[in-house]
């Protein structure tokens, strides 16, 4: 019963939107059968852009966990360092990265790479700070246990902060992975030049060109590409966590 | 005389901001005893068993320490909610380089009463049965001291009678030496030889009552009138 309302709303949506359409011109405003009718003449241009738009997304989401991972486990281990840099990932969390994205393109040209780390700028900061929090959130009883026993820095780590600082890595990842795709798409309106061919690219070429059917169907296909990799991260989740952690994995 | 297993000796701890909470404070654990340890809140009890454990230095003084191996029983089970009861009892074998316990925790498990359940993971068990876990753990690495921090105080009540008559047949039968904290007067008289009442802060030492009562101890002597007088004379002392 539960999932009938997001439906309703979708409807909803829809019906309203196709009502409002025909106040407007399609090229100011398509209708949901417009926009559905582009991106099936349209839908293996749409895929193949999805595609690499998804290389880009979660080259940069693999690159900022394992950036966000290492800085989280040394902010732990080394209070200074964190004291030090920690300031300066709040401040590159407030840099927009719109206005990065064509610094990136003096710096690497164009191509995958400026989507890439632009998809890395965006998602760094919410991992890290997930994971700092998991990886300081450990209950002091298991610190005690394996400080009686002399464990390792390592044991520690891997055995008893890592298992613990999972729920919150992946309240980040939750986050991060929608942030991800918005970094490549923003990535690629300014630093692709068609090869390959991706989302931001082609919704701007679209759009520029008035096909403002195609666009939004490129447009809706960002949002589908989003929420198909947030929900790969709650079963990802689910399948982790479910056996031992009831929050946020249901 | 017993044997010293435990001698904390002239040990002065405290804050920077705060008056020292203990100043030349000096105690003796004898070997094979259980010492229960009593005070009222924010007296030191726990930062005294963390201190004599090894897990916190002391400001000044000596803890010379005649054990070879140590573990400790928290308030609340602490076991980790992602292994099994067998994985959280071989824990503190891995930890100590030894990844072949799991036939050695399978008898610790068992001698706890928890034969069938050594697969099952923590949020599976009762309250009684992850404390019983968290005893198993303790005791797979053979210790000849063991620290107990209100490790009962979380259970109810008639889970907390079992599992204390749980840990005295252990102790029957392994011998180990005990520092518990308790806040509980009846439990420390019924279990331990010697009950330390410690008043803080500034405290310099314990003020010690023996309870000389034969083990195995009946739960008759609760309702005695020696068991009386024992509470009234601890309460007195707090």
């Amino acid at each position: 019963m539960n999932r009938l309302y997001p439906i309703a709303t979708a409807l909803l949506g829809l019906l309203a939107w196709s009502l409002l359409a025909r106040g407007y011109p399609p090229i100011l405003l398509p209708s949901p059968l417009e926009v559905f009718q582009s991106s099936q003449e349209n839908g293996m241009e749409i895929l193949g852009a999805a595609g690499w738009t998804a290389v880009a997304a979660l080259t940069g989401l693999g690159i900022g966990l394992v950036l966000a991972g290492v800085f989280a486990v040394l902010f732990n281990r080394f209070r200074w360092l964190e004291l030090a840099l920690y300031p300066y990932a709040v401040i590159l969390q407030t840099l927009p990265v719109i206005a990065i994205a064509p610094l990136l393109v003096v710096w690497l040209g164009y191509g995958l790479g400026v989507s890439c780390v632009t998809a890395t700028l965006v998602c760094f900061f919410p991992l890290l700070t997930s994971l700092h929090l998991g990886l300081n959130s450990t209950p002091q009883d298991g610190l005690a246990l394996f400080s009686l026993h002399n464990a390792s820095w390592t044991d520690t780590l891997f055995k008893l902060r890592i298992p613990y600082a999972l729920p919150y890595l992946f309240a980040g990842l939750r986050s991060a992975v929608g942030l991800a795709v918005i970094g490549a798409v923003v990535g690629e309106f300014v630093g692709s030049n068609g090869s390959p061919p991706s989302l931001g690219y082609l919704t701007m070429r679209k759009l520029r060109s008035a096909e403002t059917a195609e666009g939004f169907a490129l447009i809706i296909a960002s949002g589908l590409l989003a929420l198909i990799l947030f929900l790969s991260v709650r079963l990802l989740e689910r399948r982790v966590l479910s056996s031992w952690h009831t929050g946020g994995a249901k | 005389m017993a044997e010293e297993c435990l001698k904390i000796h002239e040990m002065t701890h405290g804050w920077d901001d705060t008056p020292a909470l203990f100043r030349n404070f000096s105690a003796t654990l004898y070997r094979g005893e259980i010492t229960a340890l009593v005070g009222l809140s924010g007296c030191g009890k726990s930062t005294l068993l963390k201190i004599a454990s090894g897990l916190l230095s002391p400001t000044s003084g000596q803890i010379n320490t005649i054990h070879s191996q140590s573990a400790m029983v928290f308030q609340s089970p602490s076991l980790l909610p992602w292994r099994t009861a067998l994985q959280n009892t071989t824990l503190p074998l891995e930890l100590n380089g030894h990844f072949d316990g799991a036939e050695q925790a399978q008898e610790v498990l068992e001698s706890v009463g928890l034969k069938g359940a050594s697969s099952k993971l923590p949020h599976e068990l009762s309250g009684g049965m992850q404390m019983r876990c968290a005893i198993a753990r303790a005791l797979v690495v053979k210790p000849d001291l063991l620290f107990l921090d209100e490790a009962f105080s979380a259970l109810d009540a008639l889970t907390r009678k079992e599992v204390q008559a749980l840990f005295l047949r252990l102790h029957e039968s392994l011998k180990f030496t005990a520092l518990m904290v308790t806040h509980d007067i009846e439990e420390a008289i019924h279990l331990a030889d010697r009950v330390w009442v410690l008043k803080g802060p500034m405290a310099s030492g314990v003020r010690e009552f023996q309870i000389d009562k034969a083990r195995p101890r009946h739960k008759s002597w609760r309702h005695s009138s020696e068991f009386g007088d024992l509470c009234s004379q601890i309460e007195e002392a707090l």
